[in-house]
């Protein structure tokens, strides 16, 4: 190895496909997190996840079901507080995506009800699609548990919302269910640098 | 064939249903905030969720029956267990979560809704929003209370 030039190396690993040479870091995540599955929004609107939702996008991704009792229409009605508090940004440059983990059940206008009945304002898109792309996102977006018995009942869903800056390559997690300034101020800390600080001080101070 | 048999089942569930009593005008209006979250007096009930701060929150979407159901009896999602809160339920002595509690009563009930805190004093799991209620609203939902189950 010792006596192998650089080039010749690197070229080595171009030809293996090692990631960290033929592919940039955000490529890296494009492709170990965020499969350009096609879905359909709750207003019927064919879409792709990768290139239509994430790409060159601010975002908040969370799963839910709409015949979950517990935590879905809990941690939902909390992200609409989010949502108010965030203002015009959602819808403008932040977009916010629920994402059925039941697809069958949960077509688009189902999900137009859900939406509609928790009072979802515009910029906020709830998801569905076939459900081997929806199980694929879900592995790969990492709404999962290592225990492949709990894993399998979505019962056991997390009530995380995952929030991130594709551009950027900032990714975060929050529970979904949290006092509402914190998470959107959360998700105002992988903003561009200096475009939202003014509705970062805002969200700051904004009372819950 | 497997429909066929459910619906032949439906069927013969109906006329076994017991007879339905009509409910009284305060009992009516209970139903309307434990199945929708509506007030009799307009608009909708609010709550406050424990872990999302103090502000409340409007019932849009979130109300009884969501998660305790239009039957009362509850269920499981996971760790989380939404009670039965149908009358045998709650009016008798219970271990919820490893945790004894005593028979609930009409106060012990009030005080559940709006603060809650379970009929021994401890409080409820923090998914359990902490209601809102006018003093109205709450006799309103008590009233319905007593006849989930039984319809």
């Amino acid at each position: 190895m010792s006596n192998l030039s650089r080039r010749t190396w690197l070229g080595m690993g171009a030809a293996q496909g090692s990631d960290w040479v033929t592919r940039s870091p955000r490529e890296l995540i494009r492709d170990d997190h965020f499969p350009d599955v096609p879905l359909i929004t709750h207003e019927g609107e064919r879409v792709r996840f990768y290139d239509d939702l994430i790409k060159d996008k601010f975002v908040t991704i969370n799963m839910v079901y709409t015949s979950c009792k517990l935590a879905c229409p809990l941690v939902t009605a909390n992200l609409v507080r989010v949502q108010d508090l965030l203002k015009e940004r959602v819808g403008r440059d932040l977009f916010m995506y629920s994402i059925t983990i039941d697809p069958k059940r949960d077509t688009p206008r189902v999900l137009k009800r859900f939406a509609s009945a928790h009072g979802v304002g515009k910029g906020w898109q709830f998801l569905t699609g076939k459900p081997d792309d929806i199980e694929h996102l879900r592995r790969k977006l990492g709404f999962r548990w290592a225990d492949p018995v709990r894993d399998a009942n979505k019962d056991y869903h997390t009530g995380n919302l995952r929030y991130g800056n594709e551009p950027l390559m900032l990714w975060g997690t929050v529970p979904g269910i949290a006092n509402p300034s914190w998470v959107a101020k959360c998700i105002l800390f992988v903003d561009r640098p200096g475009s939202g600080n003014a509705s970062r001080l805002e969200c700051c101070t904004a009372s819950s | 064939m497997l429909y066929r048999i459910i619906l032949i089942a439906l069927l013969l569930r109906v006329p076994a249903a017991p007879a339905q009593e009509r409910l009284t005008p305060a009992e009516a209006r209970g139903r309307l905030i434990y199945t929708t979250g509506q007030s009799p007096s307009g608009g909708r009930v609010s709550y406050r969720l424990l872990g999302a701060g103090e502000g409340a929150l409007l019932a849009k979407g979130v109300y009884c029956a969501t998660c305790h159901g239009l039957d009362g009896r509850g269920g499981r999602e996971g760790r989380l267990l939404a009670p039965d809160i149908t009358p045998p339920a709650l009016t008798s002595a219970a271990v919820l979560d490893r945790r004894n509690r005593v028979a609930y009563t009409p106060t012990l009930l009030a005080r559940a809704i709006t603060e809650g805190t379970d009929a021994s004093g401890h409080p409820l799991s923090s998914l359990m929003p902490r209601w809102a209620l006018s003093e109205s609203e709450l006799e309103d939902l008590l009233a319905y209370l007593k006849r989930l189950g039984t319809r």
